[in-house]
């Protein structure tokens, strides 16, 4: 079973004065449920636009997009976790009142709301902030506030984009044992980074992309066979693609 | 619903923490707190000037505060990647949009209510009647009509033009009879069949001036205070509308 399933997805965005350049040329990858795949490329690669219309944030051009089997509806959407590239975060709210509001806005009727928020916090590690105004957070903590909000729901799927970007050590190794103990958990991630160390400790799958084209989709360790890293993989697979 | 209302909610928590809710605030109070000095100034005419320059000064900063705040509103969610995570949410795009709407709508009343309370009590109450209260929600209808354009404009445009779009209709419509005027007299007396086809495609802000005290003293009729909100519903209905059509197509990020 898939978590995610892209059949030749294109985009074609605007100019920045007349006509239309092509994002991303026939993508196509698939995620396992139950495992972390990383989604690798340079600066610029496509990554992040292709999470934008994967998530339905900009309209395909054309391509097909399925989730755990199915196209992205309402249902769909309980089962998936998201957490942009350091977004702003209504900072002027407690961490509480910032679940309770994307609570509400998932289950409008349901009432375990405090044992939930209680146990996410607990596995962010912030718990013990839970009435802090999040304007006082740190880079770290407002990440792992990010995340906690992507968890609040129980999601099967969780989609970041570069979740250890811009964090210092400390909070990249907080964040990483988190996606870990989420792995154990046998949540879907689905995680886009250029910090590709991290994606090798992580990550079972991976799907790279560079200039708007997938060069690889599927086992990790296939993918660096006889290379020592993943960073020596990468760059022999883009050499061989620029020829 | 309750999805709409606890955007409505936090939009509003939001909008009131902004400094230029607060720097819009204090100018209202200065602007009121000045009627009044000016209305003590003259024994006769104490009343008179406090309503003018009142309702002048509430109008100027309300419209300050919903073409800024409207146009900003979306336009800092999309930039800031805030509706990006809310939109994973199992809620539609109408939804959130309504919702954000709301928002804006709860502060401007709020502040309306604030405004035209701090009036009231300035006055002594003497103009606690029920014209006072049609010129309150003339007023407050018109700022709604403004911050749904202003709204609808930044979903299309950088804030700044989006406000200058709403600022230069506000100020357009208030000129429809000046601009009328210069042209009958250009025209040999006779009005252009052009303007007049192209005042009906604008809201008409100049009808619904009530803003003097002499509607207060002589009463407004309930057919026109009718009439009145049914121009404004009709227009923020149909800006409301076109909002809803262009974000649920609009790229986000």
């Amino acid at each position: 079973m898939n978590a995610i399933k892209v059949e030749n997805l294109v985009k074609w965005m605007p100019a920045q004065f007349v006509g239309k350049n092509q994002i991303l040329f026939d993508v196509s990858f698939q995620v396992p449920a139950g495992q972390a795949c990383g989604f690798v490329g340079n600066n610029g690669a496509g990554k992040t636009t292709s999470l934008k219309c994967i998530l339905e944030f900009l309209n395909k051009d054309s391509g097909e997009i399925l989730f755990f089997g199915e196209k992205l509806q309402v249902g769909t959407r309980n089962r998936i976790g998201y957490l942009p590239e350091r977004p702003y975060l209504y900072e002027f709210l407690t961490v509480w009142n910032f679940l309770k509001f994307h609570w509400n806005l998932t289950f409008p009727s349901q009432k375990n709301f405090a044992s939930k928020a209680e146990e996410v916090l607990k596995l962010v590690g912030l718990f013990e902030n839970k009435d802090k105004v999040m304007r006082k957070f740190s880079k770290g903590m407002l990440q792992r506030a990010g995340l906690a909000q992507a968890l609040i729901h129980s999601p099967d799927l969780l989609i970041l984009d570069e979740p250890m970007s811009g964090l210092d050590p400390d909070g990249r190794l907080l964040v990483k044992n988190i996606l870990k103990e989420l792995k154990k958990q046998g949540k879907t991630l689905f995680f886009s980074s250029h910090l590709l160390e991290d994606v090798e400790e992580l990550c079972e799958n991976l799907v790279i992309i560079h200039q708007g084209r997938i060069l690889y989709s599927g086992d990790r360790k296939n993918f660096q066979n006889q290379f020592q890293t993943l960073e020596q993989a990468f760059a022999a697979r883009k050499a061989e693609f620029q020829v | 619903m309750k999805k709409i209302w606890t955007l409505a909610i936090t939009t509003f928590q939001e909008l009131i923490r902004e400094k230029f809710f607060v720097v819009g605030l204090v100018m209202a109070f200065l602007l009121v707190a000045l009627s009044y000095l000016l209305g003590s100034l003259s024994f006769y005419e104490q009343t008179r000037i406090l309503f003018n320059i009142g309702t002048m000064g509430i109008e100027l900063v309300l419209i300050g505060l919903a073409l800024f705040s409207g146009a900003v509103l979306i336009h800092k969610e999309i930039e800031l990647r805030t509706c990006q995570i809310i939109l994973t949410r199992p809620l539609s795009r109408t939804t959130f949009l309504l919702g954000k709407w709301m928002g804006l709508l709860i502060f401007i009343l709020i502040t309306s209510v604030l405004l035209g309370g701090v009036l009231l009590i300035l006055s002594f109450e003497q103009f606690s009647n029920l014209s006072y209260l049609f010129v309150l929600i003339q007023i407050f209808l018109k700022v709604v009509l403004l911050m749904s354009l202003s709204f609808f404009m930044g979903l299309l445009l950088r804030p700044v033009l989006a406000s200058l779009v709403g600022l230069s209709l506000y100020l357009l419509s208030h000129s429809v009879q000046d601009i009328q005027f210069f042209l009958k007299r250009a025209h040999d007396g006779k009005i252009p069949d052009w303007f007049l086809t192209a005042q009906k495609l604008i809201p008409r802000f100049d009808q619904f001036n009530w803003k003097s005290f002499y509607f207060v003293e002589n009463g407004i009729l309930t057919n026109s205070f009718a009439t009145m909100s049914l121009h404004y519903l009709s227009w923020i209905f149909l800006i409301l509308s076109a909002c809803l059509l262009v974000w649920r197509k609009k790229d986000i990020g």
